[in-house]
């Protein structure tokens, strides 16, 4: 029965995949290659990208800066989240500024990181931070928003340590926000990384994108918009498996 | 009773938020009724223009003006067509519009839409488009040498002398970074290990030359007597034609870019684009001669400084030769770099097709 | 011994408890019974200093208090064991388990709260109270959502425990057999804004078992104070 369903699954996914190549064959039939690149030349890029050391070491560029603007945008966000969840006061001055980072355009803060930053790294991962910090922080707000007061009273009768409050109410609470929030920030943190490259750099992912587009190379800009796609799967499905592990953790 | 009152609030409710949702619907709708609008009325003035060169193709004093949509950058060969905008050189029915490009990105979008008609393309620009199968044509080469690389450093010599150091390049895959990975190549250099080659806009290599956050840099007219008159200690290092005539063993000047445009153009109006040959040809040598009036048309065309135009015209390296008189210099510049790095120029040499002939 | 004094408590415009008074000795069951929307889960918060009373005095429950709620209060993310052994900071093994046999969750211990049935959930809740050793449990509407065989078994559980630990309990109910059956005292809260309108004084345990139609006379009076 269970493989059945595995299959199943499977099945749908392949075919899913099966109908984007098609659509692709006839739009490449009917467009210039300028236009919509053939399938053989985007497949030879990709080839050409995993089997090439320099092309490699772009993806690990991009990867590290992604990792650390995550962290520093998770770390940042989670204190900001906590401090408005637990005082009014916070959330009154916080908010606000929160709301300047979630509306002011990723591109204005490039033009402010290349000033601050310099042409290296750093404003892509700056421009990471700008776009993790506010939905990490909204969400963990929330999260502590939501606590169900009931469960505190709860608690607080029968006589939780602080530290029980913490591990058996407060952080499952949250948790299912944090969790929901990390992985959209992870989604969007892979889009504006690449992005923050094209605009700041000549390396990563970014960098290769822009100079495909320099040098007319369409297949090139697929072929690596693939490899990011790629790399969100992945590190979406690893986000899953720890995620979920820590769920079940008996305390 | 009460459940009755219910039921009518709720309604009321119910159509109050349905009320909003078409008032918010019909907000989009005309949003983009308006916005579609304009745009129409202006694809339909580009295509009338066309279609009345093709059926009076002989008689270039037709009734109905000409539009003529060329890309351009704030840079030497713009300059030469400002002369003709302000003469209506190609006659009074025959309006030039210019379009800037700041970045060969922009550029390659221009070619691609069918707004455009012709360009001022760098050379490596052409010969990618060209050999990825586009039917651009190079009509001409306008300008020659014009890339220096400067530096603030007084122990500067020679280029191994950047090693471990950072250059800041312009234009990246185009002719100056060509030319310039070639020069550090050539000088033994790795880029990426021996020297850290970092791009940004003309503008902003400008800008960092002349404040000091950049000690080298490669850098092209007229933004280089720019920059040596906002910093005292920049100087330039080399002369980007020297370097090549020593490199290649010759006395010729590198061909740095050209205007050109799409045989689809050539074929519907060929009479106009012999014209415009001839007449930037003419334009090119008054410029040189009128560096002042130039400087103004300059100023008021492209936003560019007068007095400044006029004291680097020397150096613009503003020259006309026609492409299929360039032929050698072309092969010769197009050769080195595929030697080099092919993919900036489209992964060959491109044949002599890509030569506008009339 | 708990003393409730001159407890007075409105929501906004509403008052829903007006001049409670009433005592429970130390180790008195005393049920509460009174119509919905009374007030009596308000007294059993008040009591456990979840809430502050507009006016009046608790006194007698400063130590430790368990509660069985209405609403269960369960932690969703941790199974039928964790939620009772949680109460206690040493995990006592064998008293859990028989506490789980005794209200007839055996074989449930690794379920969470969402697999659970309401009247299971209610069973988790008091083996909970039952855990958490204290001086005073309170109870409101423990026995709600189980049928007749649970409740006859639950109550009879309640007894026993109560002999083995001696707590003073006070709960709430619906069910006038309920009380008839464990209390010691009954108090009868009137309609919105209560107050206690009777109290009942209750045949020993012996004599209830001896003459068990005796109960008779007492309920019919109770219905008629409730109807009125």
């Amino acid at each position: 029965m269970k493989n059945k369903e595995i299959t199943q699954k499977y099945a749908y996914k392949v075919l899913s995949f099966l109908l984007i190549l098609t659509v692709w064959k006839v739009l490449s039939t009917r467009f210039s290659p300028l236009v919509v690149p053939t399938i053989s030349s985007v497949f030879e890029s990709l080839l050409e990208i995993f089997m090439s050391e320099e092309l490699l070491k772009m993806i690990f560029l991009t990867v590290i800066r992604l990792l650390i603007g995550l962290t520093i945008g998770v770390g940042i966000g989670l204190v900001t989240g906590i401090l408005m969840g637990s005082s009014k006061i916070f959330k009154e001055i916080l908010f606000p500024i929160i709301g300047l980072f979630q509306t002011i355009p990723p591109v204005s803060w490039v033009v402010l990181a290349l000033v601050w930053f310099g042409f290296n790294g750093r404003p892509a991962i700056f421009i990471v931070v700008t776009s993790t910090l506010p939905i990490i922080a909204i969400n963990v707000y929330e999260g502590i928003s939501s606590i169900d007061q009931r469960l505190v009273e709860m608690a607080k009768l029968y006589k939780y340590s602080k530290e029980k409050r913490f591990i058996h109410v407060v952080f499952p609470s949250i948790m299912p926000y944090f969790n929901s929030a990390f992985r959209i920030a992870l989604g969007s943190g892979w889009k504006i990384a690449v992005m923050g490259e094209v605009l700041t750099t000549s390396d990563g992912v970014g960098g290769m994108i822009k100079l495909a587009r320099l040098n007319v190379e369409p297949e090139n800009i697929i072929a690596w918009s693939i490899v990011i796609v790629i790399l969100f799967y992945i590190s979406d499905f690893l986000l899953g498996k720890t995620f979920f592990r820590k769920e079940s953790d008996q305390c | 009773m009460l459940t009755v009152k219910l039921h009518q609030e709720r309604n009321d409710v119910l159509m109050k938020r349905l009320l909003y949702l078409i008032l918010t619907v019909c907000l989009c709708l005309s949003l983009v009724a308006c916005g579609g609008a304009p745009e129409k009325s202006e694809e339909k003035n580009a295509e009338l223009p066309k279609e009345e060169i093709v059926e009076e193709d002989t008689n270039k004093n037709s009734e109905e003006p000409i539009t003529i949509t060329v890309g351009v950058p704030t840079a030497p060969p713009a300059l030469p067509v400002l002369r003709m905008i302000e003469t209506k050189a190609l006659g009074d029915d025959v309006e030039i519009k210019l379009n800037i490009w700041n970045e060969p990105e922009t550029l390659i979008a221009m070619v691609q839409d069918s707004e455009h008609d012709m360009f001022a393309f760098p050379l490596t620009v052409v010969s990618k488009l060209y050999n990825k199968g586009m039917d651009v044509r190079l009509m001409n080469v306008n300008t020659w040498g014009v890339t220096y690389f400067m530096t603030s450093d007084p122990d500067f010599d020679s280029w191994d002398d950047l090693k471990g150091k950072t250059i800041y390049v312009p234009l990246q895959s185009s002719p100056p970074d060509a030319l310039t990975q070639y020069f550090l190549e050539e000088a033994g250099l790795e880029v990426g290990k021996d020297v850290e080659v970092v791009y940004a806009t003309t503008v902003e290599v400008a800008t960092m030359l002349a404040s000091g956050d950049a000690v080298y840099g490669t850098l092209i007219e007229p933004q280089v007597t720019k920059a040596l008159m906002d910093n005292q200690n920049l100087r330039v290092a080399f002369n980007f034609e020297d370097e090549w005539q020593r490199v290649t063993g010759t006395d010729t000047k590198i061909p740095n870019a050209g205007f050109g445009t799409t045989q689809a153009f050539i074929d519907e109006n060929p009479e106009l684009v012999l014209d415009f040959q001839d007449e930037y040809e003419k334009a090119t040598i008054w410029a040189n001669e009128n560096p002042e009036e130039i400087g103004i048309l300059a100023e008021k065309h492209l936003g560019l400084k007068a007095p400044l135009i006029v004291k680097s015209m020397p150096n613009m390296g503003l020259e006309f030769k026609s492409a299929i008189n360039s032929q050698d210099e072309l092969k010769m510049f197009y050769e080195l770099i595929y030697d080099f790095n092919p993919d900036m120029i489209g992964g060959k040499v491109a044949d002599t097709k890509l030569y506008y002939e009339k | 011994m708990l003393i409730v004094k001159d407890i007075y408590q409105s929501f906004g415009e509403l008052p829903v408890l007006e001049n409670i008074n009433f005592m429970v000795e130390d180790d008195e069951i005393v049920a509460v019974i009174g119509p919905s929307g009374c007030g009596k889960s308000t007294l059993l918060n008040i009591i456990s200093g979840i809430e502050k009373p507009d006016r009046g005095t608790v006194s007698g429950a400063e130590n430790e208090i368990a509660f069985v709620f209405q609403d269960d209060r369960l932690l969703p993310w941790r199974t039928v064991w964790q939620n009772i052994s949680i109460v206690n900071d040493k995990d006592d093994v064998d008293v859990i388990k028989k506490l789980i046999y005794d209200v007839g969750l055996e074989g449930f211990e690794q379920y969470k709260p969402a697999q659970l049935s309401g009247g299971m959930k209610k069973r988790c809740c008091i083996a909970r109270a039952f855990y958490y050793k204290s001086e005073i449990l309170l109870m409101d509407e423990p026995f709600q959502g189980l049928d007749y065989f649970l409740r006859q078994k639950m109550l009879k559980m309640l007894l026993k425990v109560w002999n083995a630990n001696k707590q003073t309990v006070l709960f709430v109910t619906h069910e006038i057999d309920e009380a008839l059956m464990v209390a010691n005292r009954i108090l009868i809260l009137s309609n919105r804004p209560s107050s206690v309108i009777k109290e009942i004084k209750l045949p020993s345990y012996e004599e209830r078992n001896q003459k068990p139609c005796g109960l008779n006379g007492i309920r019919r009076e109770i219905l008629s104070i409730i109807s009125k």
